[in-house]
C-alpha cells in the first residue's frame, strides 16, 4: 500500500504491440496481474491466429469443409458473436472474407486487380450462411470447400476484452488495455478525470492528433484503409474488403467504433469503413450503445472532415 | 459407458462379423441405443490456468465428451464452464466421482492433492490423467502407481514433452549415437518475475499461490524442473544415483516458503552429471535442454533443437544434406520434426526427419494419446512409472538442499 502509481507494460503478439496502463498503490502486483494479462494473450493468439498452424483457428480451417469442428466454447460465443455483427451490419463486417482478402492482397510485386469473374467467384466461398454454428453441441461446419474464418478484424479486440475482465477480477479499476493501434479500452477512468482521453493518429499528417475521444469503461476501435494497400498505375487498393461487393472499402479514410465491448467495437471498426457515412449513421441510430468517428476521403486538396456520431 | 464391461472389444466384434451383429442386435434389443465406443466421457478437477488449457484441448477430440467439471473455487468453476459448454460443475471432486458415466478424470489441482484424487478416481472406476508432478511424496505417487495395477485404470502424468515431436526426433538421434557419449547434461529454467498471481483478495492467498507453500507445493523443483529430469531421465534411459544442491529464498522475500532460485546438480550412472538451474530474478537463459556428448551437443529450446558438431566427430554421422544455419558464431544443424519427411535412421545425422504432426501442439498430442490408450487398452508412454521417477529425482534434489548434504538415490525408491 502506498501512493497511487501508474505502471506500463508492453508484449507483442497477434503481429502488434499491446500495452497496458494501470493505476494501483503496489507496483509489484500490478505487474504480476499485467503478467497474468499477458499469458492470457498468450493463449488467445495460440488459439485464434490463423497463421499458427496448431492454432485452433487453423483446425476449423482444415476440417469444417469436412466435418463438424467441435471448439472451445468461449471460441464457439466468439463466433456467434461475429455471426451476428455480420447480420447486424448486413455482411459489411465478415470473418469468412478471406478468399477474397488474400486476393486483393496476394502478392503486393505482381498485384493485378481481379476480374469481375474471379471475384464472383471468389464470392461464393465467402458468407457466414456458409458457416453452420451449431449450439448444441459448439461444432462448427462449412458448407463447401475453401470456406474459411480469420479473426483478424475481431481478435485483437477480444483479446483487449479478456485481459481487461480478468485485470479487473484482479482488482483494477483504472488502466488502459491497447491492441496495437486498433482497440483500446479504458478500465474506470482516471485520478484526475472522469474518463480517459485516448487520440486518434491523423492518416495523412501521422505525427498529429486528428482527434480525441472520451472513454470510460468503453472501447475504440479504429479501421483504415490508408495504412496497409496494394498500389497499380498510381491507385491504391485498400487491404479492407468490402464483402458485400468484392472490392477494396474505400469511402472512409478511417472509421472508428466506440462500445462498451472492445471485441464488438474492433469489428463494427471495419464494418463502418464499409458501411460509410450515412449507414453508419444508420446503424448508431438503431444500437444505443454504439459511437462513430468517420473520416472520409477527402477531395484532392481539400481539408480532412471528421463526422462524429454520438461520441 | 463403462470401458472395463467389455464393450469396446464387443463393439469391435460386431463390427468384424455382419451376421453376427445383427443377432446380437436383435437378441437384446438394443441395437439402437448401444452407447458409441467410440466416446469417451471424463470429468476435470480444477479448472485453473493449467486445468482450463487441458480442458479447451480436451473438448475438440472428436468423440471426447467432458460432461463434468469441479473446482473449488467458483469462478474458475464458472469459466470452465464456459470453456467446456454442455457439463454439470461440481464444488466437490468427490461427488463427481460418484457419477458411473466418466470414463476418465483429468486432475489439474494443487500438488499435494494429487495423491488422493488420482487414487479416489481409479478406485471409483475411472481412467486417470494427472497433471505434473505425479505426486508431493514418493509415498504417495507409489501408491497411485500400486492402486493403477490394482484397478487396472490407465494412469499417465502430464509431460507433454513425452509427446512433443521434437523431442521424440532428439531422443532417436541421441539413440542412434549421434552426440557419442553424453557425459554432461545442463537444463536451464530461468525466469524475472515474482512466480506469483495477484490475489485481489488475501483470504484467497495461499489457494491461488499454493506454489509458494510447502503445504501444497514442492516449488520450482517440480513445477518446473520435473518437466527436465523427466526428459533427462527419458533421454539417458536411466535415473540418477545421487544429488545435492543449493536453493533460497533471496531475493523474493514476500512470505514465500518454497526456493526463488535452485542450482543441483545430479550424477547419473558412469559419471553423467546434469546441472539444473531455476531462477526467478534473470530470465537471460530462458529455458533449455543441452545434452552434451563426446561427438556433440544437442540443444532443445522452445524455439527449436539444434545440433552441434565436435570437431573430433567423423564426417560420416553428420550429414551435409541437413539445414544448416549459425548460432552463437558455430555452424548448427537444426532439427525440423516434420510430417513429410522420413527418418533416415541408417544415415545418422540431424537431416530434417519425421517426428510427428505440425497441426497439433505437444498438449493435444499427449492428450489424445491418453484417450487412445483408454479406447484401446493401452499402457501410456508417460505412464506412472515414468512419472514416479521424475518425482523421485525432484523430491530427493529438494531433501538435499534443504538438508545442504549430498544424498544417495536407493534403486527401490523408483520401484513399487
Amino acid at each position: 500500500m502506498g501512493t497511487p502509481i501508474i505502471i506500463s507494460v508492453k508484449r507483442r503478439a497477434m503481429d502488434c504491440e499491446f500495452e497496458l496502463v494501470l493505476r494501483g498503490t503496489d507496483r509489484q502486483y500490478l505487474l504480476d496481474a499485467g503478467e497474468e494479462a499477458f499469458e492470457e494473450l498468450a493463449r488467445l493468439e495460440e488459439q485464434m491466429s490463423v497463421f499458427i498452424p496448431t492454432s485452433e483457428i487453423s483446425d476449423i480451417n482444415a476440417n469444417a469443409s469436412n466435418r463438424p469442428v467441435r471448439v472451445d466454447a468461449r471460441l464457439f460465443d466468439l463466433l456467434l458473436m461475429a455471426k451476428r455483427v455480420s447480420a447486424e451490419t448486413s455482411g459489411a463486417f465478415d470473418i469468412s472474407v478471406g478468399p477474397l482478402a488474400r486476393r486483393w492482397t496476394a502478392g503486393d510485386e505482381d498485384f493485378s486487380v481481379p476480374t469481375s469473374e474471379e471475384i464472383r467467384q471468389l464470392t461464393s466461398k465467402v458468407g457466414m450462411r456458409h458457416v453452420r454454428l451449431d449450439e448444441r453441441d459448439y461444432t462448427v461446419e462449412f458448407d463447401r470447400p475453401g470456406v474459411m474464418l480469420d479473426l483478424g478484424a475481431i481478435g485483437k479486440g477480444y483479446a483487449v476484452r479478456q485481459m481487461a475482465s480478468l485485470l479487473r477480477d484482479r482488482g483494477i479499476d483504472a488502466g488502459l488495455v491497447s491492441g496495437g493501434a486498433s482497440t483500446v479500452y479504458a478500465i474506470g477512468h482516471p485520478p484526475d478525470d472522469d474518463a480517459w482521453t485516448v487520440g486518434i493518429r491523423n492518416p495523412v499528417e501521422r505525427e498529429k492528433r486528428l482527434t480525441t475521444v472520451k472513454l470510460g469503461d468503453q472501447a475504440l476501435s479504429t479501421s483504415g484503409g490508408h495504412e496497409r494497400f496494394a498500389e497499380l498505375d498510381g491507385i491504391r487498393y485498400s487491404h479492407v474488403i468490402d464483402p458485400r461487393t468484392g472490392r477494396p472499402a474505400d469511402n472512409l479514410l478511417i472509421a472508428g467504433a466506440v462500445t462498451p465491448d472492445p471485441a464488438e467495437s474492433d469489428a463494427l471498426s471495419t464494418a463502418f469503413l464499409a458501411l460509410g457515412v450515412e449507414e453508419t449513421r444508420r446503424f448508431c441510430s438503431t444500437h444505443a450503445n454504439v459511437g462513430a468517428v468517420l473520416v472520409p476521403r477527402p477531395a484532392p486538396g481539400a481539408e480532412l472532415e471528421i463526422i462524429r456520431i454520438g461520441t | 459407458m463403462s470401458l472395463d464391461d467389455g464393450g469396446l472389444s464387443r463393439r469391435e466384434f460386431i463390427k468384424g462379423s455382419a451376421a453376427v451383429a445383427v443377432t446380437l442386435g436383435l437378441a437384446s434389443g438394443v441395437s439402437a441405443q448401444q452407447p458409441d465406443a467410440r466416446k469417451i466421457r471424463c470429468g476435470v478437477i480444477g479448472v485453473g490456468v493449467e486445468g482450463s488449457r487441458l480442458l479447451s484441448k480436451l473438448v475438440r477430440i472428436p468423440g471426447v465428451r467432458v460432461p463434468a467439471i469441479c473446482d473449488i473455487y467458483e469462478p474458475n468453476l464458472k469459466d470452465g464452464l464456459k470453456i467446456a459448454g454442455l457439463a454439470r460443475g461440481y464444488e466437490d471432486y468427490r461427488w463427481m466421482l460418484d457419477r458411473d458415466d466418466l470414463d476418465a478424470i483429468f486432475i489439474a489441482t494443487p500438488l499435494n492433492l494429487h495423491g488422493s484424487m488420482a487414487i479416489d478416481a481409479m478406485k471409483s472406476g475411472k481412467h486417470v490423467f494427472c497433471e505434473k508432478m505425479m505426486a508431493y511424496s514418493i509415498d504417495e505417487a507409489k501408491e497411485m502407481l500400486r492402486t493403477s495395477t490394482e484397478t487396472g485404470k490407465r494412469l499417465q502424468i502430464g509431460y507433454q514433452q513425452r509427446y512433443n515431436a521434437i523431442y521424440n526426433h532428439a531422443y532417436e538421434l541421441i539413440k542412434q549415437g549421434v552426440l557419442g557419449k553424453i557425459t554432461h547434461v545442463r537444463c536451464m529454467w530461468n525466469r524475472n518475475g515474482s512466480w506469483r498471481r495477484a490475489v485481489p483478495d488475501q483470504k484467497y492467498e495461499r489457494l491461488f499461490n499454493w506454489r509458494m507453500y510447502k503445504e501444497y507445493s514442492q516449488g520450482l523443483m517440480a513445477e518446473l524442473g520435473s518437466h527436465q529430469t523427466h526428459v533427462v531421465n527419458w533421454f539417458l534411459e536411466s535415473v540418477p544415483v545421487s544429488v545435492m544442491g543449493s536453493g533460497g529464498i533471496d531475493y523474493w522475500k514476500d512470505g514465500r516458503e518454497t526456493y526463488d532460485n535452485v542450482n543441483v546438480i545430479f550424477e547419473y550412472p558412469e559419471g553423467v552429471r546434469l546441472y539444473f538451474q531455476s531462477l526467478t530474478t534473470n530470465q537471460y537463459d530462458d529455458h533449455y535442454e543441452q545434452f552434451m556428448g563426446d561427438k556433440g551437443t544437442l540443444i532443445i529450446t522452445p524455439v527449436g533443437a539444434r545440433l552441434f558438431r565436435e570437431p573430433q566427430a567423423e564426417q560420416l554421422t553428420w550429414g551435409d544434406a541437413a539445414h544448416k544455419e549459425k548460432a552463437g558464431g558455430k555452424e548448427a544443424i537444426v532439427l525440423d520434426a516434420d510430417v513429410t519427411a522420413k527418418l533416415k535412421a541408417q544415415t545418422g545425422a540431424g537431416e530434417q526427419i519425421a517426428a510427428g504432426e505440425k497441426n497439433k501442439d505437444d498438449y493435444m498430442c499427449e492428450i489424445e494419446s491418453f484417450i487412445a490408450c483408454v479406447l484401446e487398452n493401452k499402457q501410456p508412454d508417460c505412464d506412472g512409472q515414468e512419472g514416479l521417477e521424475s518425482a523421485v529425482t525432484c523430491l530427493l534434489a529438494n531433501q538435499a538442499m534443504a538438508q545442504g548434504k549430498k544424498l544417495f538415490y536407493k534403486p527401490e525408491m523408483f520401484k513399487v
